[in-house]
């Protein structure tokens, strides 16, 4: 067996990167922390902090950078978990992965623009337990 | 009276037809009707629609009225006569009603809707111009009900919407009393969505399908919802209750509608368990009657919802998160859509 490929390492294998992000988080969220990433994002990076979305109670948020896709976060948050807009793990399906970059969040973006794709998501969510329906557009997985 | 029954009393309050509207369009309903007596081959009018059966709301926004041509004037018309289309007899009764109800309101316009004139009156009251609608019918000569015309298709379909008035105006006048307040707070709760997912007179007729005698207006509107998403949940039709047409159709897939009926009924059910607890009575209905229920919170999710709805990108703070001024585009949220 060959030796596997070179990969560029994620942009959060530098520790100045990684303090950059929770820095930036800390400004408006001063609980923010480093947290160990879950078992099956081994290797990747997480934070996690408070939000409370406008009309919904506050709620704790991980979000996780994988080594293998370290550009796409993945966002577990605390409290109730049934949505038709969720991942088989339970992290939050914000946007469709493929759409273009101005219709979802990219790392340029900032920590405070991805806090607010999860506020948003959470209040629909929100509004889709009271209400049984989805404000916004939606992009069904193709094995639904 | 409990709690639950009271807010939803206040609710109802809020979406009462003002009085001068509701007159206004009585007024121009009983016009219509009067001079469309007049047209050569006329049997008989009548009233339909929520202005029959009392349950309109705010705003007042239409009267719906029909006009029976006599058979034997129009041989040629209908598919129990001559086969002949209904276009041509609603462009002429058209040309006859516009200049006879122009003589008292000189604004009126009249054009086509699906099933025949619709009169403009350009004449708004407390900021409403309700317009009226005029079906033209034949009678038919076997089985109940008139013939009514599908403009859209040009095409005659069976319907009996004076048999819907009659059975929706049944029932003692207690029980008709608690009905109609029934239907009006389900209209008011569908028409809060973005896309209402049922038709008014869907409503109605699952209100007179699901709401019995000696029900209130609180438990008798969970049965409402319960009923009418379980009858979804199982794939069940809704029948014409009068046996005329075709069964009713949705606005909307029967899951969505599903969903939202269930939420409704889980939200109201919640409420009548906890009664005695003003709060919690208003944080369940707040669920159902968003747009109606003064709860801090509901209000707050409502507005932040309907900026998620839009097409446009909506400031971070207004979602609650604070920071550097940060705009977040619309998504397409990806997921099991159930």
């Amino acid at each position: 067996m060959g030796k596997p490929a070179w990969r560029h390492p994620p942009w959060f294998a530098k520790p100045a990167n990684r303090i950059r992000f929770l820095q930036m988080l800390k400004l408006d969220y001063p609980d923010a922390a480093f947290v160990a990433p879950r078992r099956e994002f081994r290797g990747g990076f997480a934070v996690r902090t408070k939000i409370e979305p406008v009309g919904v109670d506050r709620r704790t948020v991980e979000i996780i950078f994988s080594r293998g896709l370290p550009e796409e976060p993945c966002v577990f948050v605390d409290g109730l978990t049934d949505s038709p807009h969720r991942y088989g793990d339970g992290s939050l399906c914000m946007w469709f992965p493929y759409d273009p970059p101005e219709a979802r969040w990219c790392r340029p973006d900032g920590p405070t623009a991805l806090l607010g794709h999860i506020a948003a998501h959470i209040i629909k969510e929100e509004y889709h337990r009271q209400t049984g329906e989805w404000p916004g557009a939606e992009a069904p997985h193709r094995h639904s | 009276m409990g709690t639950t029954a009271d807010m939803l009393a206040a609710i109802r309050k809020q979406i009462d037809a003002e009085a001068e509207p509701l007159t206004a369009v009585r007024t121009r309903l009983a016009l219509v009707r009067k001079v469309a007596i007049g047209y050569e081959g006329a049997r008989r009018t009548y009233a339909s629609g929520s202005l029959a059966v009392h349950t309109m709301n705010h705003p007042v926004t239409d009267g719906d009225s029909g006009l029976v041509l006599d058979r034997r004037c129009y041989p040629q018309l209908g598919p129990e006569g001559g086969g002949e289309y209904p276009q041509e007899v609603v462009d002429d009764l058209c040309k006859f009603l516009g200049p006879l109800v122009r003589e008292e309101y000189p604004k009126a316009r009249v054009c086509t809707s699906k099933r025949g004139p619709k009169f403009y009156f350009g004449c708004p009251i407390n900021g409403q111009d309700p317009t009226v609608d005029m079906v033209v019918a034949l009678t038919r000569r076997e089985g109940n009900g008139l013939w009514i015309p599908n403009l859209a298709k040009n095409t005659w379909e069976p319907s009996d919407p004076e048999g819907h008035v009659t059975l929706l105006n049944s029932g003692t006048a207690s029980h008709r009393s608690i009905r109609r307040k029934i239907i009006r707070l389900a209209k008011a709760w569908n028409k809060q969505f973005g896309e209402p997912g049922v038709s008014s007179f869907m409503l109605s007729v699952w209100a007179y399908e699901f709401v019995e005698p000696g029900m209130g207006v609180a438990d008798g509107l969970q049965t409402f919802f319960a009923k009418a998403a379980g009858r979804l949940k199982a794939h069940q039709a809704t029948p014409d209750p009068a046996g005329v047409s075709a069964n009713l159709k949705l606005l909307l897939p029967a899951n969505n509608v599903q969903r939202r009926l269930q939420k409704a009924a889980e939200a109201l059910e919640e409420a009548l368990l906890a009664d005695g607890d003003e709060d919690a009575v208003a944080a369940a209905l707040g669920r159902i009657f968003w747009k109606y229920v003064d709860s801090p919170k509901t209000n707050q999710l409502a507005a932040a919802v309907q900026l998620l709805s839009s097409r446009s990108a909506v400031p971070a703070a207004v979602l609650g998160v604070s920071g550097p001024a940060v705009l977040i585009p619309p998504t397409r949220s990806y997921g099991d859509v159930a």
